[in-house]
């Protein structure tokens, strides 16, 4: 399925649910925080929420802020 | 002692976290400054490195409050999003709010903001709302239960310290009970003090210690200025006099009638 994931449009197969994306990417589920088409996605729920083609994917780290 | 939110501290200085040549430069000015409050944000990042991870576990070593930010955000629901987000990962409720109005000033939009930090309360947040110093917006993010307000001193990352000190004062004058925390502009100690005394409850600043020539020592220099400049305001200023007032005592001046014939003489000629 095409997903645009952090601003780019990829192409992954063989997942289903934001959770097999975060392990594909090579992501720690427990160090990240996602937006599935700009709504907040628990962590609670990454391994129930199913992809689907074109969705938009944030996964998002701590970083320095001001 | 004071109380920010849910927290009782000490100090009444808040750090940012970006901007510093290295992290254990960061690390060392964060330790140096005493502030019990950091600022953090949630980036992009490639999972290759693990990105993140190091510098979120440097934080946790420090031991301090964590503010998340929503810095870049400019629409009420991307910001309120990236609250959620914070929420959950950086384990707090806890959140500086912005939403970004214009790319230049970096100022927020008025009308976004009120509106994320009205949701965002209804969620339960405790909202840290970034603002400039506009009494109206204030007003309504209180109205609206914002228990914190942050005005500008001036934009972010401009040190330019308090270009707008009576619109400062007016907010705190009319806003008594409000945690009022001045958030961006601050260049010098010098402008941390002036806010101090001003009678707000404590700085927010990132810029000028983390761009300073020396970081940490800056960090020392902030501490003490928010520190001393928060004692001369509880200890109660004198008054402004808008004529001279000796400070020496007129009783016993020596020569006097000799000069005050003599100033008269002058003030006849």
């Amino acid at each position: 399925m095409q997903l645009v994931i952090n601003g780019k449009a990829k192409i992954i197969d063989g997942i289903k649910t934001v959770q097999d994306l975060l392990l594909e990417l090579g992501y720690e589920t427990d160090s990240v925080a996602v937006a599935r088409n700009n709504t907040f996605v628990s962590r609670s729920t990454y391994s129930q929420s199913e992809l689907k083609d074109g969705e938009e994917l944030e996964i998002l780290l701590p970083m320095q802020g001001g | 002692m004071w109380q920010l939110a849910n927290k009782s501290l000490n100090s009444r200085l808040l750090c940012g976290s970006a901007l510093f040549p290295s992290p254990q430069i960061m690390r060392d000015s964060i330790i140096a400054s005493s502030t019990q409050v950091v600022t953090v944000a949630l980036r992009r990042q490639a999972p290759s490195a693990n990105g993140g991870s190091s510098f979120w576990d440097l934080i946790k070593s420090l031991d301090v409050c964590i503010l998340p930010n929503t810095a870049g955000c400019r629409t009420s629901k991307e910001a309120i999003t990236l609250a959620h987000m914070a929420r959950e990962l950086f384990d707090t409720n806890w959140i500086k709010l912005e939403v970004t109005g214009d790319d230049y000033t970096l100022q927020p939009d008025p009308f976004s903001l009120v509106e994320a930090a009205e949701s965002l309360i209804k969620d339960g947040f405790e909202v840290f709302p970034y603002t400039t110093s506009d009494l109206i917006v204030a007003q309504r993010l209180v109205d609206i239960g914002c228990k914190i307000i942050m005005p500008w001193a001036s934009p972010i990352g401009s040190g330019q310290g308090i270009t707008d000190p009576r619109a400062l004062q007016t907010l705190r004058n009319r806003l008594p009970n409000t945690t009022l925390i001045i958030d961006a502009g601050i260049g010098k100690p010098s402008h941390a003090t002036q806010a101090m005394e001003m009678g707000y409850d404590a700085v927010l600043l990132t810029s000028a210690i983390a761009l300073a020539n020396d970081p940490v020592n800056m960090a020392r220099a902030f501490a003490a200025a928010i520190e001393f400049g928060r004692l001369g305001f509880e200890s109660g200023f004198m008054e402004e006099r808008p004529m001279a007032s000796p400070s020496t005592p007129t009783i016993g001046t020596p020569f006097w009638h000799m000069s005050t014939t003599q100033t008269q003489n002058k003030i006849a000629e």
